[in-house]
């Protein structure tokens, strides 16, 4: 090993000083050829004679001194440098290949990017903790059919966990961060990000404090915890300037009061991958004391830090012992069968939290994975595409290069500095790359839903981001550069160096390449088709209301106030907006529709006991006066519920189709009555029946729903719904005025058409379905202008014969049919093979496309079919063009043409 | 031309150089060129030239080094001597050719009986 490394050192001593070593060299070979000449002077020639059969005994000069240089210095730098000013003046020649060859590729690596960047920062990136690889997310979940999810984990369970977790690891908890209220000096209307968590939150994570401490054991306890916050590095930064005497001052967090006991270590935003959080505080300090005991308010995210040795297998069965023991001790008894059901499917598992609890980004993680795969598959085409041009581009150098390989120059050399060209080209088309992928990320990210929080990706790019980037921008520059580079070596010095341009091997090659594009393309163009399609069907789908027209917000109130005020408020609200002329209806649900969580219960109806086994669990909404009609759900019979349905009238209920359908079947449901689970004295009489109505969601299945009158949660609130005439803005401001006037301590929140909320619901089916048809329609663009390429090439070359064809008396349209002739098996070959990409690719991802889907199959016709034609066409417009062109060859100037 | 040498002639070559210098003790370019000549009864009839890409080789790896003097003439010419390394190397480089033309006699002997 040594001795290499020992010659390495001096060659790049000798790197260093190249002259030195020149000039030595030379003196020494100087010296020799003297000592030759003398030792030939002596043997009895004449001096002339002498010096020339030295020179011959030595050999060449130029060589040895080639050979020397080479030895010495470290000629695979030398040659690089080399090769890398030769090949910025050959770009620099050609403006417009190196303009398109730049802009081609720094599309496709740029999407590459900006895909792996936001994958990268939403679920890959490791937490700024101590071995993150020990995090795990402790989740309680369920895989199977009905009950599928994750759920949150009551205090009770939490304190469970934590007794038999000693040996495994720590647990510690956290509740779901949210905006919260922050106010300090006064100044209030401001709203952060913040978290409740355990106190041992900071010590499990190993993060310090850089000013006061973090929570201790004593800060969180069942009595109440001690009213302590600590604040996020940047937040300090941003909201105090780093004021170092912030520590001891009181905030008021969600309107209580906190003392500021420490700043936390920077860069620390907590394990939520896509938010910043500004302010942490005890968990028992946050929350109404009978959360802490009650065991079926689940409000809590558990993690566990496992123990160095630990087989993280092994802790899971432990976990999932205890859980079952929980279980069957605390939570079966008296409960529901449908609740005993649910209850029995969930299981706990742990989840590698190295990267955090990235609650949006796993939402996403489906799609986004889909999606680089689709501009990886872009970046091929386009790669096919540059391979393409640079083929062309070599073949016209072909006399330069047999000039270069007459001249003694290796084909290794001219390989080598072909390839560099295309190295050149993939690099600076990645720079260009990263450029567009800060754009694109940005613009990934405006297609996601708009939260209240403020999604903070920490977008900065790091190692991973620009490794990735330089490994496709090399991989891209092997793919393109390779083949070329040594096709071009390949040629035979006999074809002469005259004129004469008839390569015949590029073609082949040219057209396999744009056959590949083709099958690449076809799979895009169809997964496009289906998402679209799954969009359209989406939109399209019966929700059972009327959304247009609707505007939606929320009315939120400070802790204390009363039912009554509330209570108050909302009906005035009403009242006072539908004053307004052209506001047709303004009513308020609770929960509300579309995004705000939902309420169930089992129901008995009177006259029809439950059967064993028998899901007797609704939908149930609190709906106020003119409810129906504000989101436009329609009444098939009775009435709908009014204002006469209050706290002191018979207790009523409407119900939907499936609802009389399933308990009723034949007859009327009106006048019976029905008792809900949560009411044990009160048996409610069916007033109408509505049709049904999709509540949560385009993709729900359509539950049986129970709508009861709102002064059973008056004091919830819950949403705003106005149906109105007038445009949005003046709508907006009419609400927000008489919301001001009414109440001058309720806020709004969200105004938005109801539209928007429901097209939230399918934000991800939409950025699918945005993302693959713009990708799709750029392959194909791509395929389309490699296929003219290659065409346009082939026509050219076929001049002379054309020439003399359409002087024996072809048509032009006889020319034209011959090259679109020519073009036939090319594009049917692609689109065969694409078709079977396409139909393979269905076939083994069907497990995780068809969840995407929506009222289509992997494999339907009508796509399958639609893209195909649509390729098809797309290929011979292409390839139309050379074929008129070639048709408008002047015959005599065809001949003539070499 | 430069590249065509085999790897087994480049050892070979380096190896003979190594014996001089060992033998002969520090020379030049040419001393060392003309003696491997000589040595060989004129049948090695090498380019001169081709021994200084050996020189350059064996002092990478410190086997000889390499430094400028006075002739005998009183030329001013780069010296190369062998180091310590070198002999070091040239021993045992020389038990293998040893082994090894030993073995490969003994094998084509055997051969000629069948």
């Amino acid at each position: 090993m040594f001795p290499w490394i020992r010659a390495l050192a001096s060659r790049t001593r000798a790197l260093l000083s190249p002259h030195h070593t020149d000039q030595d060299f030379e003196n020494e070979l100087e010296i020799h050829l003297e000592m030759l000449t003398d030792e030939n002077v002596q043997r009895g020639m004449a001096p002339e004679e002498a010096k020339r059969t030295a020179r011959m005994r030595l050999g060449g000069l130029t060589q040895l001194k080639e050979t020397n240089r080479e030895l010495q210095g470290l000629p695979i730098i030398d040659t690089f440098l080399q090769d890398t000013r030769y090949a910025f003046r050959m770009l620099r020649k050609s403006p417009g290949f190196t303009a398109v060859a730049i802009l081609t590729l720094a599309l496709g690596i740029g999407a590459n990017t900006a895909m792996f960047t936001l994958l990268h920062a939403s679920l890959w990136r490791p937490l700024p903790v101590k071995d993150p690889q020990q995090v795990f997310h402790l989740m309680r979940a369920s895989f199977s059919g009905d009950f599928a999810g994750e759920f949150s984990c009551s205090y009770p369970l939490f304190q469970q966990f934590s007794k038999i977790a000693r040996p495994l690891g720590e647990i510690f908890a956290k509740s779901s961060f949210g905006s919260r209220k922050f106010d300090m000096d006064g100044a209030s209307n401001e709203r952060i990000a913040g978290e409740e968590v355990s106190a041992n939150f900071f010590s499990v994570l190993q993060v310090n404090p850089v000013l006061g401490r973090v929570f201790e054991p004593q800060d969180d306890n069942m009595l109440g915890g001690n009213h302590v916050a600590v604040l996020s590095h940047d937040f300090w930064m941003r909201r105090f300037q780093s004021d170092r005497s912030i520590l001891g001052k009181t905030i008021l967090y969600d309107e209580t009061p906190y003392t500021v006991i420490g700043v936390a270590q920077p860069g620390f935003t907590g394990i939520e991958a896509e938010v910043s959080i500004a302010v942490w505080v005890p968990l028992t300090t946050s929350v109404d004391k009978t959360w802490l005991t009650d065991t079926n308010v689940n409000w809590l995210k558990l993690l566990v830090r496992v123990h160095r040795g630990v087989v993280p297998a092994n802790a899971q069965a432990m976990f999932e012992a205890a859980f079952r023991a929980y279980v069957a001790n605390t939570l079966l008894p008296g409960a529901s069968p449908r609740w005993k059901l649910m209850l029995e499917a969930q299981h706990v598992t742990l989840r590698h939290a190295a990267s955090g609890l990235a609650t949006t980004g796993h939402k996403y993680e489906k799609p986004l994975l889909i999606l680089l795969g689709v501009v990886a598959l872009v970046l091929l085409i386009s790669c096919a595409n540059l391979a393409n041009l640079l083929l062309a581009r070599n073949a016209a150098r072909q006399q330069e290069i047999m000039v270069r390989l007459a001249l003694g120059a290796s084909r290794a050399r001219i390989a080598g500095q072909l390839f560099t060209e295309s190295l050149l080209l993939s690099i600076l088309g990645a720079a260009c790359g990263i450029v567009v992928a800060s754009w694109g990320t940005r613009l990934l990210i405006s297609l996601l839903p708009q939260s209240p929080l403020p999604l903070a990706f920490d977008l900065r790019p790091d190692f991973a981001v620009l490794g990735f980037t330089t490994a496709t921008a090399v991989g891209t520059a092997v793919l393109c550069g390779l083949a070329p580079a040594l096709r071009a070596c390949r040629a035979r010095t006999e074809l002469g160096l005259g004129s004469g341009q008839r390569i015949a091997t590029t073609s082949f090659s040219g057209r396999f390449l744009v056959a590949g594009q083709l099958a690449l393309s076809l799979p895009l163009l169809i997964g496009a088709g289906l998402f679209l399609g799954t969009l359209h069907n989406l939109k399209t789908s019966d929700l059972g209301l009327r959304p247009e027209n609707v505007v939606t917000f929320d009315l939120s109130f400070p802790k204390a106030t009363s039912k009554d005020h509330v209570r108050q408020t909302y009906t005035q609200i009403k009242e006072r907006v539908e004053a307004h002329p052209g506001v047709i209806v303004a009513s308020y649900a609770w929960p509300g529709v579309y995004g705000h969580g939902g309420w169930s219960n089992g129901i008995e109806v009177e006259g029809r006991p439950t059967e064993p086994g028998e899901d007797n669990e609704a939908g149930l909404i609190s709906a106020g006066p003119g409810f129906f009609e504000s989101i436009g759900l329609g009444l098939l019979q009775g009435r709908y519920l009014d204002s006469r349905d209050l706290a002191d009238s018979p207790p009523v209920a409407v119900v939907n189709e499936s609802f009389a359908r399933h308990y009723f079947a034949a007859g009327s449901p009106i006048g019976r009555r029905i008792k809900l689970g949560g009411e044990s004295k009160v048996m409610r009489e069916i007033v109408g029946v509505v049709h049904d109505a999709k509540h949560y969601g385009a993709r729900e299945r359509t539950w049986r729903m129970v709508y009861v009158p709102w002064y059973l949660h008056a004091s919830e609130g819950g949403g705003f719904y106005v149906r109105s005439g007038l445009n949005a803005r003046l709508l907006s401001d009419i609400i927000r005025n008489e919301v001001s006037a009414t109440d001058n301590i309720a806020q709004v929140e969200q105004i938005r058409p109801l539209g928007t909320a429901i097209d939230d619901m399918i934000s991800q089916e939409r950025l699918l379905a945005t993302l693959s048809s713009v990708f799709a329609a750029l392959a194909a663009a791509l395929t389309a202008i490699g296929l003219y390429g290659v065409m346009a090439y082939s026509v050219s070359r076929r001049t002379n014969e054309f020439g003399i064809r359409m002087a024996f008396g072809a048509q032009r349209k006889d020319v034209q049919a011959l090259v679109l002739r020519q073009t036939a098996p090319l594009v049917l070959s692609g689109a065969v093979i694409g078709v079977a990409a396409a139909v393979g690719l269905a076939r083994a991802l069907s497990a995780v496309i068809s969840g995407m889907l929506y009222g289509i199959k992997t494999t339907d016709i009508a796509v399958f079919a639609g893209a195909t034609l649509l390729l098809v066409v797309i290929a011979l417009l292409a390839a139309f063009l050379p074929a008129r062109r070639a048709s408008r060859i002047d015959p005599m100037v065809a001949l003539r043409y070499e | 031309m430069t590249g065509d040498k085999s790897e087994i002639l480049q050892g070979t070559l380096d190896l003979m150089v190594l014996k001089t210098l060992a033998a002969m003790g520090p020379l030049h370019g040419y001393g060392i060129a003309r003696r491997i000549e000589q040595i060989s009864e004129e049948v090695l009839q090498i380019n001169q030239g081709t021994i200084y890409a050996s020189l350059v080789r064996l002092i990478q790896k410190r086997w000889i080094s390499g430094a400028w003097g006075t002739s005998n003439n009183n030329r001013k010419a780069k010296f190369y001597s062998i180091t310590k390394a070198g002999r070091k190397q040239l021993n045992s480089e020389w038990q293998n050719w040893e082994r090894i033309s030993t073995v490969i006699g003994r094998v084509l002997r055997v051969e000629e009986r069948g």
